[in-house]
């Protein structure tokens, strides 16, 4: 640039001291017609001279001829309409008719078409001139190269395309810009001749844009880059560019695309997104919040121990819940005790600690744990101001502690139960920027009511099982007594009855002794008094064996074995053939189940029952004695029943008593121990004893026993 | 050669009446005279050992020793065992005969080794019919142990 100006300085101060020295010597040249004439026939340019009236070509050169194909003599048969592709030619017209006298005209550049048909732009410059009288122009037609062919072709690129094409200089401004920067961007050319890039683009993008453009200046390469260029109307349009700096003419070459509508269809799709992704969030906040619930929920119930439960659950509210978590219960003094103190760092759970040492608790304070546990209602502070903590705290130290432990936003909740309340839950935040919302409160307060039926549970439940233990207790040992008491009672009838038997066999023996003794010189009286000593003495024999029986039931181990109960009642049956004698007895024996149970103690109920039977069926002429089974809810029930003298049943009560009979000794013998008998090992087996009669219609003895799920 | 009555039988009973009873029973098969009736356990055990007041005693052993269970001093199990115990008094035949049916009793005294367990019956009838059956046939019928004192038929 330098070197340039400088040329041209030195030129024109030598032309000006030429000039000064008055040697201008312009050569003379005097040209003749002939050589004027040649000019026109061998310029290198197609030139001709047309008839402005008719159109008609008055003269043409030889480069018009080699250009276009015709012959001198085709040309002077047309006119210049004929040059021209026939769409061109109404725009031909125009032209001529408005700048026909125009001396020199620079019409432009026009398509012309050869004789082959080819069609090929030209740049026309016309003259007004006169030839022969008429007047004419002189027309000099210079051809397009091929570079200029493609670069007109290139241009019209440019001119048709919705891209912005423009050449930017270094400093900004627009050396070149497309049709299209009118209609897309609304700005004229002319508009933006005096506007930089810089002034188009949206401020927030200008950093960028330029950023990358410098980055690249260096090399050749296309930076590629979006940016926001604002529109004549304001609106701001998104633009992708693709540029390519020539710094050897100080300028960027740059195609830029609107993909405004690209820009807005992404931004529609990320918003979108953006909502799917809050949503997802939310919805993972509810889950996480279910989960929690969950977790503390099974956390809570695992066990009864609900002090270490309700740790657990403290456990699990931090972090997730708050920064802090206490648990207070009440006692029986009414005044709360600390049951769980729980942050992530230990050392603050002892800071913690320290503070309710130094602020013990006080029942009246208007706010707070005190207020809680007084109204049962939930209290949430979700901004402690430092001032607060400056107005509790009695001491600088305390104060530093307060701050220490930075309680931020506090949610008191109470677990109330069925009306009352048994403590509270305190959860803390400490940092400034979380706070308890509905939806926390919500989940503490949830959280709260399962704790507190926990809490209620887990008490009812350790009242339960204490009373369980007590009254175990207490049955143990009345049972023990029972025992014990049993145990003296069968041992007291067991030596009594034992010891009883000698005297009575004494008193038997030498009664009969006597009696021999006497028996010629005894009247029958006295002989009667003497069988009547005899015989009570064997009454009581009777009385004392069945005593004993009795006695060892209750005493001796059971031994269980499954026992087919309907091979028992056919053996005794058959052991009692000699009592039967001649009578006519008619045994109906059902099936019978097979059960657990010591065979001897199961052979003396039926010993029992059936001798009964048999007994109470002697005045009949047949007896029907029946034994038959049923199954009732995991129970066998057997039932002896017979055609007997029946019993009232008004005194069914004595029946199975120790020594009762509804019958007198003179009609039916026996002792009344048989079914006091039947009754303790029916009972000693778990089972029952009843009966059903009716004065001489017979009855029916029933026992049950436990079923081994056999037979 | 005069010889002492041969004693075949031993009662050890410690009640009276039933003594009289006993010997009133055995009376009825002429068998009262072989009868040596010792009230407690440790006389038994001196009238088997020929001991104390039985030092002179003729040698042998009785052919049954009828034994009370419920005996002062030394009871009957204790008799019974030194007797089953005893290398040359071991084969002597042991009745007991007792009020007791205790199992224990019963079980006691089958383990130590007793021939025979009697519960005396109340009745006197049949008293009188059980200890009968027992001496005529120990006392009569059975094959006494070698040794053992025998009633002379």
């Amino acid at each position: 640039m330098k070197n340039e100006a400088k040329k041209n300085n030195l030129m024109e101060r030598n032309l000006k001291n030429k000039r000064k020295a008055g040697k201008t010597d312009l050569p003379a040249v005097h040209l003749n017609d002939d050589q004027y004439r040649g000019f026109f026939e061998s310029n290198p340019a197609p030139m001709w001279i047309y008839d402005l009236d008719t159109l008609r070509f008055l003269s043409v050169n030889d480069a018009a001829v080699f250009n276009y194909g015709y012959t001198k003599e085709d040309f002077l048969a047309m006119t210049i309409k004929d040059m021209y592709p026939d769409e061109d030619v109404p725009r031909l017209e125009d032209h001529i008719q408005r700048d026909a006298h125009a001396p020199i005209d620079d019409s432009g550049v026009w398509r012309h078409r050869s004789k082959t048909g080819k069609i090929f732009h030209v740049r026309i410059t016309s003259h007004k001139m006169e030839l022969d009288g008429r007047k004419a122009k002189l027309v000099l037609a210079r051809a397009f190269t091929d570079e200029m062919e493609a670069g007109l072709n290139f241009a019209r690129f440019a001119e048709l395309s919705d891209d912005l094409y423009c050449v930017v200089e270094n400093g900004g401004g627009f050396r070149m810009v497309n049709p299209a920067f009118e209609r897309s961007l609304g700005y004229a050319a002319h508009d933006l001749k005096s506007l930089t890039y810089r002034d188009l683009v949206h401020p927030e993008d200008l950093e960028a844009g330029m950023a990358s453009l410098n980055a690249r200046k260096a090399e050749r390469a296309a930076v590629n880059f979006s940016n926001r260029l604002r529109c004549k109307d304001g609106r701001y349009k998104w633009i992708s560019w693709n540029t390519t700096p020539v710094t050897e003419e100080k300028v960027v070459y740059a195609i830029g695309r609107d993909i405004s509508e690209q820009v807005q269809a992404e931004t529609l799709i990320s918003k979108s997104l953006e909502r799917e992704k809050r949503a997802r969030q939310e919805a993972e906040k509810v889950n996480n919040r279910l989960a929690f619930l969950v977790e503390a929920s099974t956390a809570l119930s695992e066990s009864f121990d609900y002090q270490e439960r309700l740790k657990a659950v403290a456990k699990l509210a931090v972090p997730r819940i708050a920064d802090w978590c206490a648990v207070d219960i009440l006692e029986g003094d009414g005044r709360p005790a600390r049951l769980a103190v729980v942050h992530s760092d230990p050392r603050m759970v002892e800071y913690a600690f320290e503070i309710q040492r130094r602020y013990p608790y006080k029942p009246d304070a208007p706010t707070g744990l005190p207020k809680v546990l007084r109204t049962g209602r939930t209290e949430v502070t979700n901004d402690i101001p430092d001032e607060l903590l400056v107005a509790s705290a009695r001491t600088e130290e305390d104060l530093k502690l307060f701050r220490k432990l930075g309680l931020k936003a506090a949610m008191i909740v109470p677990l109330v139960a069925f009306g009352h309340t048994l403590g509270a839950i305190t959860l803390v935040y400490a940092e400034s920027n979380r706070k308890f919302t509905e939806d926390d409160r919500m989940l503490a307060e949830d959280l709260a009511l399962r704790a507190a039926m926990q809490i209620d549970h887990a008490r009812l439940y350790s009242e339960m099982r204490e009373l369980n233990v007590a009254l175990e207790k207490k049955v143990d040992e009345r049972t023990a007594e029972l025992q014990a008491v049993n145990r003296e009672l069968e041992a007291f009838s067991y030596s009594v009855s034992h010891d009883l038997r000698a005297p009575l066999r004494h008193i038997h023996g030498f009664a009969d002794l006597l009696a021999r003794h006497v028996e010629n010189t005894m009247d029958e009286k006295g002989k009667r008094y003497l069988r009547l000593i005899s015989d009570s003495v064997k009454e009581m024999g009777l009385l004392i064996d069945d005593l004993l029986v009795f006695s060892r039931m209750g005493r001796t181990e059971m031994r269980k074995n499954p026992v087919d109960l309907r091979d028992t009642v056919e053996s005794v049956v058959n052991g009692m053939s000699q009592d039967i004698g001649g009578r006519q007895v008619e045994w109906k024996i059902s099936r019978l189940p097979i059960v657990d149970a010591d065979p001897q103690m199961i052979r003396l109920v039926f010993q029992n029952l059936l001798g009964n039977a048999l007994k109470y069926t002697r005045p009949r002429e047949k007896a029907v004695i029946s034994v038959e089974s049923e199954e009732r809810d995991g129970e066998a029930v057997i039932c002896v029943r017979d055609n007997g003298v029946g019993f009232d049943m008004k005194y069914a009560d004595n029946l199975f008593g120790v020594f009762q009979r509804l019958h007198n000794s003179s009609d039916f013998e026996g002792t009344g121990i048989g079914l006091a008998n039947v009754r303790r090992i029916v009972q000693r087996h778990g089972g029952r004893t009843w009966a059903d009669g009716k004065v001489d219609c017979g009855a029916s003895f029933y026992f049950s026993l436990p079923m081994t799920g056999k037979g | 050669m005069i010889m002492e009555a041969i004693k075949s039988i031993l009662l050890a009973e410690d009640n009276g009446m039933d003594v009289e009873l006993t010997l009133e029973a055995l009376g009825r098969h002429r068998l009262a005279n072989d009868v040596v009736v010792v009230g407690d356990g440790a006389e038994a055990l001196d009238y088997l050992h020929r001991r104390g007041k039985f030092e002179g005693r003729p040698e042998g052993n009785p052919a049954v020793v009828l034994l009370d269970l419920k005996m002062p001093k030394v009871d009957g199990l204790k008799v019974l065992k030194e007797i089953k115990e005893d290398a040359e008094l071991r084969t002597t035949p042991v009745v007991v005969l007792t009020s007791s049916k205790e199992e224990t009793d019963l079980v006691k005294s089958y383990k130590l080794g007793v021939n025979a367990y009697v519960v005396k019956p109340v009745d006197f009838h049949e008293f009188v019919e059980a200890v009968s059956k027992l001496g005529v046939f120990w006392a009569i019928v059975n094959e006494p142990p070698p040794g053992s004192l025998r009633r002379n038929q």
